[in-house]
C-alpha cells in the first residue's frame, strides 16, 4: 500500500482499472443513446401514419366536395348533405366519420357553402380535416331596375 | 522503484475492456444504423404523401378540365388501366398504369411518369351521372411490414366547364 501512495509526486493514489470504467461509462451511455433511438423511431413511425392518415382525410374531403360538384345546384340540400359516406379505402381512419353540411350563404345570392369535416380517432383524442366549397347556381335572380 | 510498485492490467481486465469496446462498437454502429433507417424511412414517407397530393391535383385538374372521357384516342383504348381525356380543344390527356407505374402523356407531348413508383395497383372507374365521375384507385404498399394502403381519388368530369 505504502508504495501506492508514493506512486505520485505528491503521494496520490494510482490510477486503477482506468479504462475498465471508461468502456463501462461509454457503455452506459451508449445504452442510453440506443433507448432514445428507440423511441425516436417510434415517434417517427407514429407521426408518419399520423400524416398518412391526415392526407388520407384530405382526400376523403376533396373527394365529398367533388361529389358536390358533380350535382346539380338545386340538388345540393341537407337530405344530400347527410347521405354523403366515406369510401371503403378509408379504411386507415380509425372510426373515421363524414359529415358534409350545407348553408345558404346570406351575403352571397344563389350560392351555397358546402362544408365536408372529416375526422377519425387518433388514441383518445379526435382528429379532423375540414375542407370548404362555395357553389352558385349557373343562373342568377331576375334582379336590378326598370 | 516507485514505478514497480504500480500494478498492470491482469489478462483477464484486457479481455474484459477488449470484449466491453467490442460491445460498444457494435451498439453504435446498431444505434447509427437504426437512425439513418428511421430517416430514410421518414424522408421515403414524406416524398410518397407528396408525390399523391401533386399526383391527386394533377388528376384533379386533368379531369375537371377536359370535355369527355372517350372510349380511345391516342392509339389507347380505355379501360380499367387506361383512362383517356379529351379536352375542349380537341387534344387528349391519357393515364395508363403500366409496369408498376402511373403514366401520363399529352397529345404531342412527352409520357411522364406520375411518381407512385412504390403503387401496386391502379384501376379508373366512372360512375355515371351527369356529369360523371371519375375515380383513380391507388394501392400502394410502403413497405414489407405495412400492409397496402388503397387511395381513391375522384374528380368531376369536365367540371371547369359547367
Amino acid at each position: 500500500m505504502n508504495a501506492h501512495r508514493t506512486d505520485g509526486p505528491r503521494g496520490a493514489v494510482p490510477r486503477r482499472a482506468a479504462l475498465l470504467m471508461e468502456a463501462a461509462v461509454a457503455l452506459g451511455v451508449l445504452l442510453t443513446a440506443m433507448v432514445f433511438v428507440a423511441q425516436i423511431g417510434g415517434l417517427s413511425v407514429a407521426e408518419r401514419g399520423r400524416n398518412a392518415a391526415r392526407q388520407q382525410a384530405l382526400e376523403e374531403a376533396a373527394n365529398a366536395l367533388e361529389t358536390a360538384r358533380a350535382c346539380a345546384w338545386d340538388e345540393l340540400t341537407p337530405e344530400w348533405a347527410a347521405a354523403q359516406r366515406l369510401s371503403e379505402a378509408s379504411g386507415r381512419l380509425p372510426e373515421g366519420k363524414l359529415t358534409v353540411r350545407v348553408e345558404a350563404e346570406s351575403d352571397r345570392p344563389r350560392t351555397k357553402r358546402v362544408t365536408a369535416v372529416v375526422s377519425w380517432k387518433r388514441g383518445s383524442q379526435e382528429e379532423k380535416v375540414e375542407l370548404v366549397g362555395l357553389f352558385s347556381a349557373r343562373t342568377a335572380d331576375v334582379g336590378g331596375k326598370p | 522503484m516507485d514505478r514497480g510498485a504500480r500494478r498492470a492490467f491482469t489478462l483477464l481486465e484486457t479481455v474484459v475492456v477488449v470484449v466491453l469496446l467490442a460491445t460498444i462498437m457494435l451498439l453504435g454502429t446498431t444505434t447509427i444504423a437504426g437512425l439513418l433507417r428511421v430517416e430514410r424511412a421518414a424522408s421515403a414517407a414524406s416524398r410518397r404523401l407528396a408525390e399523391r397530393a401533386a399526383l391527386a391535383a394533377q388528376f384533379r385538374a386533368d379531369v375537371a378540365a377536359s370535355a369527355a372521357a372517350p372510349e380511345s384516342g391516342e392509339g389507347e383504348t380505355a379501360g380499367p388501366a387506361c383512362l383517356v381525356l379529351r379536352r375542349p380543344d380537341g387534344s387528349h390527356v391519357v393515364y395508363r398504369w403500366d409496369g408498376g407505374r402511373l403514366r401520363r402523356r399529352e397529345t404531342g407531348g412527352p409520357e411522364t411518369g406520375a411518381a407512385l413508383l412504390e403503387a401496386e395497383g391502379a384501376a379508373f372507374t366512372r360512375t355515371t351521372g351527369d356529369p360523371p365521375r371519375l375515380t383513380l384507385r391507388l394501392t400502394e404498399s410502403p413497405g414489407r411490414h405495412v400492409p397496402a394502403r388503397t387511395t381513391e381519388i375522384t374528380a368531376t368530369l369536365g367540371g371547369d366547364l359547367r
